[in-house]
Order: structure tokens, then C-alpha cells, then sequence
């Protein structure tokens, strides 16, 4: 063997040092070189990502080194060979009965432990498969393994080495005589409802582990057996990190025993753990495996399919495709259920259930129809799920009237008897006694809806929710002769849903609605009522129809004289006064500043200062705080919503990144320019994490990231990151909406700023193009493209462009700039030439 | 074990770290044959539980052909490299004889009905079903030709594999033996071990699940 050749990457290109680089980062870093390098060179790039597939997972032969491999070859040595391998009389205290199992990494033996005597399951590893780091932390890990006491897992009972022999350590454990999670639920004939509650009970299993530190690393059904009395018991736990041995070389391997054997696990394993940095498995990779065994029984599928795929190409699509929708293979699986295996299945870590005990409750509330965690908490969703769960409460006499009517009322608002208001109680009682048929005909209608959704609607996506309102919103609109209490309530829960999804003018028509039904019904006094105008004038604002705003919280106002100040929707009431007014042009910023802050203080006082109605009027009064230019009170408040947000819903909750971005725009005002441009950006990356990548708070930071950019003079990050603000916004609303033909102007400005005009030339003919188009002429979008033409034609120095454009701009201030303008490079030219 | 055979070794060594032609390829027969009947030994059910470690093994098999290393530095690192490198070769002819032979063996006992059994399952890496012996035939022999392939890309890389794998050598002890920093064997392994694996994916067709 001869010294091989120098430089040895040879006809590699950039393969072999990309792939070094690589190697060597890892989670966000790695993925952001990636990144890069796909778009300096995406031929290098998918090498390089396919032989990364192969670095970052189990290699095994070549990780067991010849020694191992001739050890694995050693006892199928021949035709038979697995029948009369030897099997010891003797491990340790255990007399060996009779093999049971045996696999790439050893052989597991029945056996009878002497004291106390019991059968066992006795797990001896093959020589040549354990490194010596291994050996040092066996002890240690064995121990905490032992620690393990639930009737879910089998029992580590005891470990040590095969005859003081350190390279065979053994394992005796708990000997399971049991099914297959999967055969043995299949063999019964499983239903959705029994297969969430075996599986709820593994996840109990798991989470006792996960409480303990252990991290299983290795679920699948093969792991999980059943026992005759409906038992689930997961085997091997923490066995997976066991039997890790560390490569002659000190890199971490994993003890995957023959690469087509590792392909058969890659299916359970999470996109982290396939990452193949260590420090990133911890018991999410758990929760992961759990909805990928729920996925797979569910459907009979699993989540990614990994059939007839190479190793490299099966690890790279657990990391990147996402799995079908449960309710598209099954519709029955439609709803809760696939939005909990959904959110089992994130493939971010952050976006899963952060426990298998999370996980767990999902499951149980996927089977007592309660609300699932996994969903957002719309009122629509809440109510739909309300109606579900009491349609059988509907039919028992004497359940209870009062009962019912309060639940049906909570449709609308938590409320209860006001014991102030006779009058009001009264009216209240009456409407009580016909609550049963309301409430009745309220769930018809919402399960009505429900049913009424399309083949092609998921859950949880903003556009298909959308289509199901849409046609929740029409029917209910065409409907007569329903109950007017069903009525106002109904539309009281689609207004709210389209509330959460910023579609406040379909939410002001419904809740115009309600407001009618409930004023008629429970007078204008009632909490119901009441709270319907406060969503209604919170609606308004958005839609800036501030007067019609204030008149409806006038008139709330008035009718809620009676009402305590302290009272929680007199509170309401006020918060969104507080709101409506600071939300005008033109405002008296320190009066909003004032009406905020009472509300503030009120609701701390009434609901607690971490309620979310005392932080949401403390975030307000916070920006105004920004407004009035008291950045240190601003920021003080704000770091300390961040704070406790981060600590209670975690650091990528939604509501954590609102707190953030407020206080990214004190920094921003108070000059910090810089500081603000490095944590827009990073605020843009956890929100397209968490939100989504083309989610509209996503897009509207990545927005201010370019901006901050801007600001600071560093357009060529600012240009960096316009692409994906133009991809972002033409995926969201498509090429020709407003937001996206404005980001595609942003770029070409920027452009222009960098003096790169020739670039921006194509870019403006195309807003133009688009503006036109969508919009047509006299429209504010032509407008702009007009604008952001001259300034073109006055980067290439095309004066005569420059006036042809001014002159569609004449007649507005902005005309008059650009002849101004105009004039003044003629003379420059003049002057210079 | 001759003391003809053991000065012819000398010999060689020394002739092929003069850098004779020829030397090495001449020194390789006679390792092989040592390791051969070594390594039989050793994977013979007579001596289960004993390990194949190619270290141990090539160490041993150094003792007996050339004599103790450690006699008064009389044998050179770079002796030593030489015969590592012949040990390496033969571990792989060995090691891939063995497997052709299990596969051979394997094919001409198909007719059993035992193939699709479901064995009980036990976890991790222990997972029924009869893996590991006829797998790693499989992959032995998909590395091999894998390996050529490597060979004819780079050769330095190539060589790296052959003392990692096939002679047991750590990093570090690459890293003496070719005379590279340890940092430089590292890298080239991370990289060939990446190459080979797609490589051996590619060749057995990616059928596998």
C-alpha cells in the first residue's frame, strides 16, 4: 500500500472540504452553511447533504471495526450455525434456561436468577461491541436504569460483566411474556378510542422515565409489548445509550449493528436524533417516536414513507417531509386526533409536546372530547367541541337546566347570574328554561358545520380553517327559523374565529349579529351582551372605524353603569376603550398612556398581575411607554413580560415573540440600532420556526429584519434576506397581493441603494407589471410601481425616463418631489458635464 | 513458526523501508498466512468468546514473525508501518473470504422455511429476525468492492480505511503509522466512512427496510 495521492479530495470539487465544514457544525449552524452553500452551489450541496445522511448516523460494520464484524460473523458461521451456538450455563447469580433473541449486538437468554428467584430476561452483549467508555459509565447508568419503577416499563433487576470479563457486560431484566403493541391491538380488532388508550398508557410509562432523566432513545411497537392482561411494558429503556459505544477514534457512534438493520429504527427516530449530535436528544425525541408508533397504528402507515429508499435518502426524508395528514388517510382520524399525532410529529423540537405526559393528556381529551391542547383555543373550536361533548348531556332529562343554560351562555362569555340585577336575572331564568332546545340546536348547527367541511380541509392551517368559516359563515347567515339565542351565539363563535385570524371584518358582521340576537334576547345589560361589544369594538379599531368603535363602547359603557368597576367585563369594556383610543391617528399619547395603565393596574388588582388581561393592558401601556419616548419604563416592563413569558410558555411561545418584537422596536427608537437589527433577525428566525415560515408575524418580522438592516446601513444583509421576504409573501398571498408586490419593491430599492441599478431595472418592470395588473390604473399600487420606476430611471440617469414618470405622478406631493428632483440632477448634469 | 520465516520477514521489513520494490508485496503472503491461522483459530467454535481483534491480533502476529518490537528500538516505526500495512491488507482478504464463505453457505441453505419467522423481539439492536451474522457478511463484502472504488478516488483515504478497519489502529496510531497529523486522519475517516457508506447503499440497490 502505497502513501496516497496529495489533496486526495481530487475529483471531488468543493465536496470533501464542504462536507468538513459541515461535519462539523451542527443544528442551526450546520443548517445555516447548508443554506449558503446551496445557493453558491446546490450540485455540491445535495452531496454533500446525502453524505452527511451517512456521517451523522450509525455506519455499522465500519463502526464495529473488522473485530466486531468478524464477531458477528462468527456464530452464523455456516448452515445452522444459530442453533448450536453456545450457550452458557452460567451468567453470573442466573442460571441460563434457553435463548430467546438474538440480534447485532448480543443474545438474550431466558434465565432463572438464583436470588430472589425469578425468571429473567437476561441480555449478554457480544464481545467486540462495547468500547471502554462504556465500561467506565455502565455502573453509573445501570444504577439510574435500575431506578425505574413503573408498571410500564420492564424492570432492570441487575448488570454487570460476564465473568469480570469487561468487554460483555450483561443485563438481567424484567422477562416480559407479551404481544407486540402493534399485533396485539391489530389481533383484537383496535378502534381509534383503544388504540389512544394504550397508547396514553405508554406515554405515562415513558414520562415516568423522562422525570427520572432517562431518555429511551430507541420506541417502536418491537420495543413495547402487551401483556395478557392489557399491560403495555416498554423494554429496553435507556438501553439505546447503553449499549452507545464510542468509535476506536472517540467519536460518538451509536451501536446501530449493520446499516439496513439501523433503517428499519430511522422511521422513529426524530430529525434531531437523526442529526446525530448527542446534545440535542433529550425526551422530545421520545414524544416523537411515540406519534410516529400513533401515527403508524392509526393508519396502518407511517408518517414518512421510507420504502425502497437508501439509508441516506430515508434519513433525509425524516428531515424534511412532513407527514400526510392523519384525517387524509382516514377521515375519521379528522380533527383532534390528527392534530395531536400532528404535534407529536413537529419536526421541530420546540413545536412538539414538550413531555410525554403532555402528550398523554392530549390523548386522554382526544377521548372525553375536551378541547386538545394541540389546537389553537379558537371560540369556534371550543364551541364546536362544547356541542360534541354535551350532545349527549342534551338528552338526559333533568340534567339540570341551570346547568345547561350556563354552559350554552359560555359559549359566548363566561358568565353567570348577576345577583345585582333582578330584573336581569329574571329575564336570564326565562331564557333558561327554553336553554335545552337552544342549546339543542346550537351543537346541530356546529356539528352541521363541522360535516359540512371538506375532503381536502386540515386542521390547524389557517387557509382551510378559513374555507370551513367561510361556509360556516354563509349557512348561518341564509338560515332562518333557527332559535335567536342559538343564533347570536353561533355567530358570536364565528366571529371570534375570524377574529383570531385577523379577518376582522367578517368577525364585526357576525358579531353585529349576535349583539342584535343577545341584546334582544338578554338586553342590553347582560354580561353576554356586553361582551359581545367588546369584540366587536375591538374588531372595529383594527378595522379603523374608530367612531363606530367608540359608539359601540358608548353604548356598552352606558348600559353597564350599573356594573362595579371592578367587574371583569366592565374591565373588558374599558380595555378596549383603552384601545380604541390609543390606536387613532393623532392620539393624545399620554392619555392613552393613563387609560392603559388604569386598566392595567385594575385587572392586576381583580384578575392577578400575571393574568393575561393585566399583561396584555401592561404590554399596551408598555407601548405607549415607546410612543412617549420613556424607553426605560417601556423597557423595564417589557423585559419583564418577556421574562415571564419565557419562563412560563418558553422562549418560543407565540405570545413570548410579541413581548420581544415590542421591545426590539424600544431598542429600534432609542437609536440602538444595532442591537435592534441582531434581534430582528433572530426574532425572525424563531417566529418562522414556530409561526411558520410564511406565517404573517413571521413575515412582518422578517420584514422589520430588512428594515433594521436598512437602518443600519447593512444592506447587504438587507438584500440577503429580501428574497425570502419576497418567497415568503408570494407563497402566503400570492404573487399579485399587495404585501408581496411591495416586498419585491423593497428589494429593488434596496438594490438601488447599493448602486446595483441594473439589477433592480427587471425587478421594477415587474412590480410594475404585477401593480397593474392586480390593482389597475389610478390604483395607490400603480402609484407606488410609478414612483419606484423614476427613482429607476434616476439611478441609470435616463432623464428623460425620469420626466416620463414624474408626469404620472403629477398632481401629488410626490410628483412635485420627483420634478423637483428632476430639475435639480439636470442642473447637476449641467454643472458637471 | 520458523526462524527461516521470521529472518525472511526481517529481511523484507528492512528491504522495504530502504524502499526496494517489491518488498512489501513480497512481505504480504507471509503475514497472511500467519494471520490466516491465527484468525482461524480464533473464529473456530473451539475459542468462542475470545475477540478478533485485528490489534491484538497483527500485534501478536508481529511478535512471532519479527520478534518483540520493543528490542532496543531495533524495529523502526517505519518497519512497523510496512507491516501493519500488509496486516491490514490480509485482515481484509481474510475477513472477506470468511464472509463470501457465510453468504456461499447461506444461499445453499435457502430452502428453509424459517426466513420470514418473526422472532420474538428484545429491543434494541437485539431485535429478532437474524440479523447480524448474514448482514455483515453482506455489508463485508459491499465494503469491499466499495472500498476499490474508494482506491481508485483516493488513495489516502483508502489507506486509512485499511488501518482503521481492517487493522484495528486508532486514530492516533494511523496518524503514526502514515506519518499525518491525527486531526488529518480524522477528517480523511470522517469523510471515506461517509463515501463508503452512500457507496454500499448504492450497491446494494437500496432495497432495504
Amino acid at each position: 500500500m502505497t502513501s496516497g495521492g496529495a489533496g486526495g479530495a481530487g475529483g471531488d470539487g468543493g465536496v470533501r472540504g464542504a462536507f468538513e465544514a459541515a461535519a462539523g457544525l451542527s443544528g442551526g449552524a450546520r443548517r445555516a452553511y447548508l443554506d449558503s452553500l446551496a445557493a453558491r452551489d446546490p450540485a455540491v450541496c445535495r452531496e454533500v447533504v446525502e453524505l452527511l445522511a451517512y456521517h451523522d448516523t450509525g455506519g455499522g460494520v465500519l463502526d464495529v471495526g473488522a473485530a466486531g464484524a468478524a464477531a458477528m460473523l462468527t456464530p452464523t458461521a455456516g448452515p445452522g450455525a444459530g442453533a448450536e451456538s453456545p450457550m452458557p450455563e452460567r451468567v453470573a447469580g442466573y442460571a441460563v434456561i434457553r435463548e430467546i433473541g438474538r440480534g447485532g449486538m448480543g443474545v438474550v437468554y431466558e434465565a432463572r436468577q438464583d436470588y430472589p428467584a425469578r425468571r429473567v430476561a437476561l441480555k449478554v452483549v457480544r464481545p467486540g461491541m462495547v468500547g471502554p467508555s462504556l465500561v467506565r459509565r455502565f455502573a453509573h447508568e445501570a444504577e439510574t436504569l435500575a431506578m425505574l419503577q413503573h408498571p410500564g416499563i420492564a424492570a432492570l433487576y441487575g448488570a454487570g460483566f460476564v465473568d469480570g470479563d469487561h468487554a460483555r457486560p450483561y443485563m438481567a431484566m424484567e422477562l416480559v411474556e407479551g404481544e407486540r403493541l402493534d399485533v396485539y391491538g391489530r389481533s383484537r380488532g383496535y378502534g381509534v378510542r383503544e388504540w389512544l388508550t394504550l397508547v396514553s398508557r405508554v406515554c405515562e410509562a415513558v414520562d415516568h422515565a423522562h422525570r427520572r432523566g432517562v431518555v429511551h432513545r430507541d420506541l417502536k411497537p418491537a420495543n413495547i409489548l402487551v401483556t395478557g392482561d392489557g399491560q403495555p411494558k416498554v423494554l429496553d429503556f435507556g438501553i439505546a445509550r447503553l449499549t452507545a459505544m464510542d468509535g476506536p477514534g472517540g467519536e460518538g457512534v451509536t451501536a446501530a449493528t449493520v446499516v439496513g438493520q439501523v433503517i428499519g429504527t430511522v422511521g422513529y427516530m426524530s430529525p434531531e436524533q437523526l442529526s446525530g449530535d448527542p446534545g440535542q436528544i433529550d425526551s422530545r425525541c421520545d414524544v416523537y417516536a411515540l406519534g410516529v408508533i400513533l401515527y403508524e397504528v392509526l393508519s396502518g402507515r407511517r408518517p414518512v414513507d421510507l420504502t425502497g429508499l437508501s439509508m441516506a435518502e430515508a434519513s433525509a426524508a425524516v428531515r424534511t417531509r412532513d407527514a400526510a395528514p392523519l384525517g387524509r388517510l382516514d377521515p375519521a382520524l379528522r380533527g383532534d386526533v390528527e392534530a395531536v399525532v400532528g404535534k407529536a410529529l413537529e419536526r421541530e423540537a420546540g413545536a412538539r409536546y414538550q413531555s410525554a405526559a403532555e402528550l398523554a393528556s392530549d390523548l386522554r381529551r382526544c377521548l372525553s372530547d375536551e378541547p386538545v391542547q394541540a389546537r389553537p383555543l379558537t371560540a369556534w373550536y371550543q364551541a364546536a367541541k362544547f356541542a360534541r361533548r354535551h350532545r349527549a348531556v342534551v338528552g338526559i332529562a333533568g340534567a339540570g337546566l341551570a346547568v345547561l343554560a350556563g354552559a350554552t351562555v359560555l359559549l359566548a362569555w363566561q358568565v353567570g347570574v348577576s345577583r345585582r340585577n333582578e330584573a336581569r336575572a329574571e329575564r336570564e331564568a326565562l331564557a333558561a328554561k327554553d336553554a335545552l332546545a337552544r342549546a339543542k340546536e346550537t351543537s346541530a348547527f356546529l356539528d352541521e358545520m363541522i360535516s359540512a367541511s371538506t375532503p381536502e380541509v386540515e386542521q390547524g392551517r389557517q387557509s382551510t380553517v378559513r374555507e370551513m368559516l367561510d361556509v360556516a359563515s354563509a349557512r348561518l347567515m341564509s338560515r332562518e327559523g333557527m332559535h335567536p339565542m342559538a343564533a347570536a351565539d353561533a355567530h358570536r363563535s364565528i366571529g371570534a374565529a375570524y377574529g383570531s385570524l385577523g379577518e376582522y371584518a367578517r368577525a364585526a358582521t357576525h358579531y353585529v349579529e349576535a349583539l342584535r340576537g343577545f341584546e334582544a334576547g338578554l338586553g342590553p345589560g347582560a354580561e353576554v351582551t356586553l361582551g359581545v361589544r367588546v369584540s366587536l369594538a375591538i374588531a372595529l379599531t383594527y378595522l379603523e372605524r374608530y367612531d363606530e368603535s367608540e359608539a359601540c363602547l358608548v353604548a356598552g359603557l352606558s348600559a353597564a353603569s350599573g356594573l362595579d368597576e371592578d367587574h371583569p367585563v366592565k374591565i373588558r369594556l374599558r380595555s378596549a376603550w383603552a384601545f380604541n383610543h390609543g390606536d387613532r391617528p393623532g392620539v393624545d399619547l399620554q392619555e392613552s398612556y393613563d387609560l392603559h395603565r388604569a386598566v392595567w393596574e385594575r385587572a392586576a388588582r381583580v384578575f392577578g398581575a400575571e393574568s393575561e388581561l393585566a399583561e396584555k393592558e401592561k404590554l399596551n401601556t408598555a407601548v405607549m411607554a415607546t410612543r412617549l419616548k420613556r424607553y426605560d419604563e417601556s423597557e423595564r416592563w417589557l423585559t419583564e413580560i418577556v421574562d415571564r413569558r419565557t419562563r412560563d410558555l418558553g422562549p418560543d411561545h407565540p405570545e413570548t415573540l410579541l413581548a420581544l418584537s415590542n421591545l426590539l422596536s424600544v431598542y429600534d427608537n432609542r437609536g440602538e440600532t444595532a442591537r435592534a437589527a441582531s434581534m430582528a433577525e433572530d426574532l425572525y428566525g424563531r417566529s418562522s420556526r414556530v409561526l411558520g415560515a410564511t406565517h404573517p408575524g413571521t413575515l412582518i418580522r422578517l420584514r422589520n429584519s430588512v428594515f433594521a438592516y436598512a437602518r443600519t446601513g447593512e444592506l447587504g444583509r438587507a438584500l440577503g434576506l429580501t428574497d425570502r421576504l419576497v418567497e415568503g409573501m408570494r407563497e402566503r398571498h400570492g404573487e399579485g397581493h399587495r404585501d408581496a408586490i411591495a416586498a419585491l419593491g423593497l428589494k429593488a430599492n434596496i438594490l438601488v441603494a447599493l448602486g446595483r441599478g441594473a439589477e433592480a431595472e427587471p425587478i421594477g418592470a415587474e412590480v410594475y407589471r404585477l401593480s397593474e395588473r392586480h390593482f389597475g390604473a389610478g390604483s395607490e399600487e400603480v402609484f407606488r410601481a410609478v414612483s419606484l420606476m423614476y427613482d429607476l430611471s434616476q439611478a441609470r440617469k435616463d432623464r428623460a425616463a425620469q420626466r416620463a414618470w414624474a408626469e404620472r405622478l403629477r398632481g401629488t406631493p410626490v410628483g412635485a418631489e420627483a420634478f423637483r428632483q428632476l430639475e435639480e440632477d439636470e442642473r447637476r448634469d449641467r454643472e458637471g458635464g | 513458526m520458523s526462524g527461516e520465516v521470521q529472518s525472511e520477514v526481517t529481511t523484507l521489513l528492512s528491504a522495504a523501508a530502504r524502499g526496494e520494490a517489491g518488498a512489501t508485496d513480497r512481505l504480504f503472503p507471509l503475514v497472511y498466512e500467519e494471520l490466516r491461522r491465527m484468525a482461524g483459530a480464533l473464529m473456530s467454535r473451539e475459542a468462542r468468546g475470545h475477540t478478533l481483534q485485528p490489534t491484538a491480533l497483527v500485534h501478536e502476529a508481529y511478535v512471532r514473525l519479527v520478534g518483540p518490537g520493543g528490542d532496543g528500538g531495533a524495529v523502526s516505526w517505519e518497519n512497523k508501518a510496512h507491516f501493519f500495512g500488509a496486516a491490514a491488507r490480509a485482515m481484509r482478504r481474510i475477513l472477506i473470504d470468511h464472509a463470501r464463505r457465510v453468504r456461499a453457505a447461506r444461499s445453499s441453505a435457502a430452502s428453509g422455511g424459517e426466513a420470514g419467522a418473526e422472532l420474538p423481539t428484545l429491543g434494541s439492536g437485539v431485535t429478532g429476525g437474524g440479523v447480524s451474522g448474514d448482514r455483515a457478511a453482506d455489508d463485508l463484502v459491499l465494503l469491499d468492492g466499495a472500498l476499490e472504488s474508494l482506491r481508485t478516488r483516493d488513495e489516502r483515504q483508502h489507506e486509512v480505511v485499511m488501518y482503521r478497519f481492517f487493522g484495528g489502529l486508532t486514530i492516533e496510531q494511523t496518524a503514526g503509522v502514515m506519518g499525518l497529523s491525527a486531526a488529518t486522519i480524522k477528517n480523511e475517516w470522517s469523510f471515506a466512512r461517509a463515501w463508503l457508506l452512500r457507496e454500499m447503499d448504492g450497491r446494494r440497490g437500496g432495497a432495504v427496510s
